[in-house]
């Protein structure tokens, strides 16, 4: 392959991208979330088997992460996910070639899919799945539209493979593909012999791995599976309402309405593959988040990448239109003037969605609860903190925690969540003893985050000394032995 | 490899019926002793008679238990056979035939209607038997129509059900079209139905077994099922079509029993959508094979793990154990889950209490012990038993809750087995309390 400017020019953008979110990732704490995969990933590095008695995962970005953390463990796991998040860039550029046929238009579209608001706030602290997810979706879409060459089977194929085992988020395509078959038969796009058989074995291959690992939550549960069990509190925070306004500032106003407008221009116009997959995988996309069916944030960041994607066909229709009018010989200019206003329209949202995104992160001195009690609590102790600190308790203290953000498997998530709800709200001494008696609770820990959460500014009936001693306490964060049993 | 025509054309009636035999055996050797499913003993204890029980009745010489297991068994195996020699008769040829067959035996659908003891295991056995005799010779046609007719002593379904595929049957192609017609509209109303009547909503997911259903059908069944209609879609005047269509309305009307009816007549899809996708020119060789590979790994899995929960289906042998020494108690009314009622007659020996003036629940989640103690006292309850499925979720999931904080109390209540989670508590009668007052 012949090395090319515009080759030199992405990877001056993936290392830009790269240095970008370490100068944030580096001096920031992982968000509260990050703590159930850091969790995962020192079991992996203990037995190398994932343990899917208590939580349900697809293990290939902690295997990753696992092996390349025995290097070194904190900074590793702040380099190697913006590392290999940042390598979305490049299927970004090659399916926008694809579509759009311009190289400039693919750069603004490669810039735009990597410094996307949601997708950086997503993937800078989290060590959320998503950092490996979105480069791998990339591929796989980008192999798919590439089908029409025999040759791109297989690498479709092992990038099916690789991105389901990455993240069960990967069963989107299914739907997308079949929105694909239907579009294509409506407007009689011509389906090679060996594209519809590897659609047919990819629409398989999600069933039967999503089947066989999720077996016993689908049995639980059902369909009810797609709420991942969440308790009815905390389901309209995950699976919030689609918000245009909020969707518009999370990817950036003009690749939302430049996608759009291709979407509106193109389908059941021209026939072209490219447009019509990546058209199917947006109206999916739309139609998951309408019904809720799909985690905010996880399906904005998906169809973010959908309509960016798309509008490069729009930019390049800019470009070819001004090379037609009197503007034409200020066509660089106006090309540049095009390329700061998408980039400043979606960069500056990102800057202050990733300034803002503090919030998800732990402070130090509540790190420094978790791990007072890790130093200073007996090994089976059992603590209870707000579920978003659950995992704290496990990663940090190695203690077992009665919450976390994981409710797949638990049997009455609401009552599970009120109960804690109510340890943390009630005034009653007799009540919260009987709850923490039930859930066998050693200590409760009290943190700014719970405090701010749970809407107190102390539990309220700490006053009695015989049933809760303050064994640690610094600023607003603070820990409770639980002495009394029924 | 293995030429998978041949093996197929190999299984005959015998082979079949060897290979239900040992399907619907496993579970057995897995070392189960009990029935599968509180439905099985609540088909012991039921009011309405059917045919059914009358045979139970004339095998008195065996364990009821054993009889049981035995005649569903028979009546699996019987019904396979049945089967593959009414789709012969039909003029499908022997690979088809052989094929459809195994579809349905490993179907989900299929083990628990020939493992849960309910009347449909008969009721399939009678209704194939009437259709193979009526079409297999004008000398047994009338027999088989006489067979047919005897279905009404089981359910007003089964008499529909069968009154209908006579119908079909003498219908010329003209009316076959009206009729086609007339099921699909009525399938769609069943369908509308079914969407809009919130008892009936959960139909659909309990037809899954993948997603938690017992008479079911697993994913790739259904995928399966879905493609061989559109396959066969232009030989939609066999019967298998309006069978179909029929037995997928009654089921959004009556609910996941008529699965029973429906396994047979899905299977057919199924194997004919397995068959075309075998048969499809495929260009590439390798992905032709990983995929006939899925979706044979997705059928068996289906059946794997539908097994697997068939053997946990209660009672578990410890709930048994724990039941049989409630039988060598003295006589008394046992409070218990209402899930329970049946097993507690069985291997308890015991009255369950069905009816009560306060719901059941209240009295479970009560922690009011006087209210409580009151309760047992005028109902007569002198024992009650708690089992597994009674401490995790209905109608307790924590440890303390309701009446289990009660027990506690030595005073009223004497543990008399312990083998956690199976309980059995002993209510102190009235006057035993006053004494150790006195």
């Amino acid at each position: 392959m012949k090395i090319e400017k515009v080759h030199y020019f992405l990877l001056l953008i993936y290392i830009s991208s790269v240095i970008l979110r370490l100068f944030y990732a580096v001096p920031h704490n992982f968000t509260h979330e990050a703590y159930f995969h850091i969790n995962q990933i020192i079991n992996l590095q203990s037995n190398w088997v994932p343990n899917f008695s208590n939580e349900v995962y697809m293990p290939l970005f902690h295997y990753v992460l696992a092996i390349f953390s025995l290097i070194q463990f904190e900074f590793m796991l702040k380099l190697i996910p913006n590392f290999i998040a940042s390598l979305i860039i490049f299927p970004a550029y090659l399916i926008s070639y694809e579509i759009s046929g311009s190289r400039k238009a693919s750069i603004v579209s490669a810039i735009l899919t990597t410094f996307m608001p949601i997708y950086l706030i997503s993937t800078i602290n989290t060590l959320s799945p998503l950092a490996l997810f979105m480069p791998l979706l990339g591929y796989t879409l980008y192999y798919f539209i590439k089908l029409k060459n025999s040759k791109y089977v297989s690498y479709f194929v092992v990038s099916i493979i690789l991105l389901l085992l990455s993240n069960s988020a990967a069963i989107i395509l299914v739907p997308v593909l079949l929105t694909y078959l239907i579009l294509s038969r409506v407007d009689k796009l011509p389906i090679q012999r060996f594209e519809l058989e590897t659609i047919i074995f990819s629409l398989l291959f999600l069933i039967w791995a999503i089947l066989l690992l999720y077996r016993n939550p689908l049995i639980l549960q059902g369909l009810l599976l797609i709420w991942q069990n969440n308790p009815t509190a905390i389901l309209s925070e995950r699976f919030a309402n689609f918000d245009v306004i909020f969707a518009i500032y999370s990817i950036g106003i003009i690749p939302f309405f430049a996608g759009l407008f291709v979407i509106y221009e193109y389908v059941l116009r021209a026939k072209d593959r490219g447009i019509y997959f990546l058209t199917s995988f947006v109206i999916v996309l739309l139609l998951f988040l309408w019904l809720r069916m799909l985690e905010l944030n996880m399906g904005l960041i998906f169809l973010g990448l959908g309509l960016i994607l798309l509008s490069s066909k729009s930019y390049s229709l800019i470009f070819k239109y001004i090379s037609t009018t009197k503007f034409a010989k200020y066509r660089n200019h106006l090309i540049i003037v095009l390329i700061v206003l998408v980039s400043t329209t979606s960069l500056i949202p990102a800057y202050f969605g990733v300034v803002n995104s503090q919030k998800l992160e732990p402070t130090q001195n509540e790190l420094d609860v978790f791990n007072w009690i890790s130093n200073n609590t007996d090994q089976d102790s059992i603590v209870l903190s707000s579920y978003k600190e659950g995992y704290l308790v496990t990663a940090v203290s190695q203690r077992q925690n009665v919450i976390d953000s994981d409710f797949l498997l638990v049997q009455d998530s609401d009552r599970l969540y009120e109960d804690v709800y109510t340890i943390y709200t009630t005034t009653s001494s007799t009540e919260a003893v009987r709850l923490l008696d039930y859930y066998s609770v050693d200590y409760i820990v009290v943190t700014n985050y719970a405090r701010d959460y749970f809407g107190i500014t102390d539990l309220a009936y700490v006053g009695d000394r015989k049933c809760y001693s303050l064994v640690y306490s610094k600023g607003r964060d603070a820990v409770y032995e639980s002495l009394c049993r029924i | 490899m293995i030429d998978l025509k041949k093996s197929l054309e190999k299984l005959d009636e015998r082979y079949l019926g060897l290979i239900s035999f040992i399907v619907l055996f496993i579970p057995l050797i897995a070392g189960r002793i009990s029935l599968f499913g509180f439905e099985s003993y609540r088909f012991i204890y039921s009011n309405q008679k059917t045919p059914f029980h009358f045979v139970v009745e004339t095998l008195t010489f065996l364990p009821i238990e054993l009889a049981l297991s035995l005649l569903v068994l028979f009546f699996g195996v019987g019904s396979i056979v049945l089967f593959y020699k009414i789709l012969l008769k039909l003029k499908y040829t022997k690979v088809e035939a052989a094929l459809i067959c195994l579809i349905t035996i490993f179907t989900p659908a299929f083990i628990y209607t020939f493992k849960v003891i309910t009347f449909h295991a008969m009721a399939v056995f009678i209704t194939l038997l009437s259709i193979y005799l009526t079409i297999s010779s004008k000398r047994t046609r009338y027999v088989g129509m006489l067979v047919g007719l005897s279905l009404i002593l089981f359910s007003i379904f089964n008499f529909i059900f069968i009154l209908s595929i006579y119908i079909y049957f003498a219908l010329k192609n003209k009316n076959q079209i009206v009729l086609n017609s007339a099921l699909l509209l009525f399938l769609l109303l069943t369908f509308i139905l079914s969407l809009i009547n919130p008892i009936k909503q959960g139909i659909l997911i309990n037809s899954i077994s993948d997603l938690g259903g017992f008479i079911g059908f697993g994913l790739f069944n259904i995928i399966l099922f879905a493609f061989g209609m559109a396959v066969m879609w232009k030989k939609k005047f066999l019967i298998f079509f309006p069978i179909t269509i029929l037995l997928l309305a009654l089921l959004f009307l009556l609910g996941p029993y008529v699965n029973s009816y429906l396994v047979f007549a899905f299977s057919y899809f199924v194997a004919f959508g397995l068959i075309a996708i075998m048969k499809l020119r495929w260009s590439m060789e390798f992905v032709k094979n990983i995929t006939l590979l899925l979706i044979i790994c997705g059928l068996l899995f289906s059946y794997v793990s539908f097994s697997g929960r068939l053997i946990d289906m209660p009672p578990s042998a410890d709930s048994v154990e724990a039941l049989h020494y409630l039988s060598t108690l003295e006589p008394g009314v046992v409070l218990s889950s209402p899930n329970n009622n049946e097993i507690i007659l069985f291997y308890g020996d015991k009255l369950p209490l069905v009816y009560s003036s306060i719901p059941l629940d209240d009295i479970f989640q009560s922690r009011n012990f006087f209210r409580t103690r009151d309760f047992l006292y005028s109902h007569n309850v002198s024992y009650i038993y708690i089992d597994k499925l009674m401490r995790s979720g209905n109608p307790w999931s924590r440890e303390r809750q309701g009446l289990l904080f009660l027990l506690r109390n030595n005073e009223t209540f004497e543990k008399e087995y312990d083998n956690y989670p199976y309980e059995i508590w002993r209510v102190k009668s009235s006057e035993a309390l006053n004494n150790s007052v006195g």
